[in-house]
């Protein structure tokens, strides 16, 4: 999990904040890194890994996250460009019993082939997360990014825990991040649903970036828009949650759906606040 | 999530659309009562699993509402435990649910203001409570509950008390303030660990000075009779890297040499009264484990 990238960073880190006491390290090795088997813990729970799932972890390490993914059931790999690391990964995946599903690989990062993941986790440093997020976003909807500390830039999580580590001497002042992003779907346009027992045709005006969505939504025979209160996009999961004149009367409306090529099919829960009933949608992209 | 439990929810959802919307928590303090809005489901499942609930607890909720949280900390991780309410019809709705869901063997529910509740049985402790009635409640979550008690709450803090744990997850059927968006935080119930503490690393004696703010310690290592004379081969002071405590469980790196060893040391160890009694790890790639023992004055 701790990269050569990584391991360079602390060295750094700790040359520059604690120039003044530079004896501590004069070993010339990395610092004393505790062991941060909480935030794995954190890693492995906030994707929710499972045995259906294919983990890759990029960068990783003494491989704690590969052999914990198995652990859960998880086939996993891990990749390094350090040999000796992953030598030492698959000593400790065969001592934990894991060979068969934990397999680590040495190679450049950026020349791993991800499209078989469930799940991307890492643990760099901002810039190669960054340099990584284009081939990330190629993902299939749906896959799982774990990311510790280290964010995306402008493309924000779908979930974050943030953990006290007090004795971790590099990272967040005594804190770890653990960012997951689920890849969105692509749910740009303009949607046509036709709800006959409830307003009959619907429009949905999608805008997107990232996972964020924001939408317009009308009705027929009401001429203007409704009050869409909140959104979301989780991988190919869709939710909207309307409210407004509909047949002329005051309702709430729970769209949610799946999200696959140019259909949206799923269930709204309608409620007037005393009664409530589901209704199947479909809706289909206007190109 | 059941069907019956996403309709409760999105009726509760709007009503508090209707009514919930204009309960700002000021007006809602005014009267001395905390609104009824469920944690949806997807949150409680993130409260439970950040306490890391399981079989051998009992969690009691403050303000249970419809439930949820106990019945589903019965119902998937095998947890015991009571929820209190001030509404008599909701207390009748969770002990129906638990009886539905099958686990009030497990749970059960009364009604009580959760101020007069006794909360030493806990081990969890859960709720969803505004602001100031989480911060009255906080001197009592503090002298009932036991060190290492796990507090999870939805979105309203106990103030200058971080939380151990936070997340964030977005929640787009959350209807009330912050709309959308839900927060749960973890506290851990601190021990104490404040004074003056001394360990013996075989004939090097070494003071630990510990000043703590709920879970927040700080901590200064002093060597009782150490030389300070430049070049005498006794190297720089000892020095604290960072310090925390979990419950009993307190931590601490220090830099220096003890007990003949060079480098960083990672001191663990429980707090039991005035002892304690832990490990130290020294070293980078493969750390050399020893015992730790401390004493307080």
């Amino acid at each position: 999990m701790i990269s050569r990238a990584l391991a360079s960073a602390l060295l750094l880190l700790a040359g520059l904040s604690c120039h003044a006491q530079s004896w501590a390290w004069d070993d010339g090795t990395v610092p004393f890194v505790v062991s941060p088997e909480e935030v794995v813990d954190r890693m492995l729970r906030i994707a929710d890994i499972g045995p259906a799932d294919r983990v890759i972890d990029l960068g990783s390490g003494d491989g704690r996250i590969v052999i914990g993914a198995a652990a859960r059931g998880a086939r996993a790999l891990g990749i390094d460009i350090d040999p000796s690391l992953v030598d030492k990964a698959r000593g400790r995946a065969a001592a934990a019993g894991m060979t068969e599903r934990a397999t680590f690989r040495s190679e450049d990062l950026f020349d791993t082939d991800l499209s078989g993941a469930t799940v991307v986790t890492m643990y760099l440093l901002p810039e190669v997360n960054l340099k990584l997020r284009p081939k990330l976003l190629r993902l299939a909807p749906g896959t799982r990014v774990v990311s510790h500390d280290w964010n995306m830039g402008d493309w924000e999580p779908d979930e974050t825990i943030e953990l006290r580590t007090p004795e971790k001497p590099v990272g967040l002042g005594g804190k770890s991040r653990v960012h997951l992003w689920i890849i969105p779907s692509d749910a740009r346009g303009r949607w046509v649903a036709d709800i006959p027992q409830h307003g009959g045709r619907w429009e949905f005006e999608i805008a997107q970036q990232y996972q964020a969505v924001s939408v317009r939504s009308t009705v027929a025979g009401n001429e203007r828009d409704l009050t869409v209160r909140a959104t979301r996009l989780r991988g190919q999961e869709i939710k909207m949650l309307v409210t407004g004149l509909v047949g002329g009367k005051a309702w709430n409306q729970f769209f949610k759906g799946t999200v696959s090529g140019d259909r949206m099919t799923g269930e709204v829960l309608v409620s007037d606040g005393d009664q409530q009933r589901t209704i199947p949608w479909t809706a289909t992209r206007k190109r | 999530m059941t069907a019956a439990m996403i309709n409760s929810f999105f009726r509760r959802a709007a009503c508090a659309l209707v009514i919930g919307l204009v309960s700002l928590p000021g007006q809602a303090q005014d009267d001395n009562f905390t609104p009824f809005v469920i944690s949806g489901d997807e949150v409680v499942l993130r409260m439970l699993r950040m306490a890391e609930v399981g079989p051998g607890d009992f969690l009691i909720d403050l303000g249970s509402g419809d439930g949820r949280i106990p019945i589903i900390a019965a119902r998937r991780f095998g947890a015991r435990g009571f929820g209190v309410d001030l509404d008599p019809p909701l207390v009748d709705l969770a002990r129906r649910n638990a009886i539905r869901d099958g686990v009030a063997d497990k749970v059960s529910f009364e009604v009580k203001d959760l101020f007069e509740t006794d909360l030493t049985r806990a081990s969890v402790v859960a709720f969803y409570l505004l602001p100031d009635v989480a911060m009255q409640l906080r001197p009592k979550l503090l002298k009932e509950l036991r060190p290492g008690t796990r507090i999870v709450a939805h979105d309203y803090n106990l103030g200058d008390w971080e939380a151990d744990e936070w997340t964030s997850i977005r929640v787009p059927d959350k209807p009330v303030a912050p709309v959308g968006i839900s927060q749960v935080f973890l506290w851990i119930v601190p021990g104490d660990a404040r004074g003056r503490w001394t360990s013996d690393f075989g004939g090097q004696r070494v003071v630990f000075d510990i000043d703590q703010k709920f879970q927040l310690l700080k901590a200064r290592v002093t060597e009782q009779g150490a030389k300070t004379v430049v070049g005498d081969g006794s190297g720089p002071p000892l020095q604290v890297r960072a310090a925390g405590l979990r419950g009993e469980q307190v931590s601490i790196v220090v830099a220096g040499r003890l007990a003949g060893r060079d480098g960083v040391h990672h001191l663990t160890g429980r707090i039991q009264g005035n002892h304690i009694e832990g490990e130290i790890l020294t070293g980078t790639r493969a750390p050399e484990r020893s015992a730790w023992k401390a004493v307080r004055q």
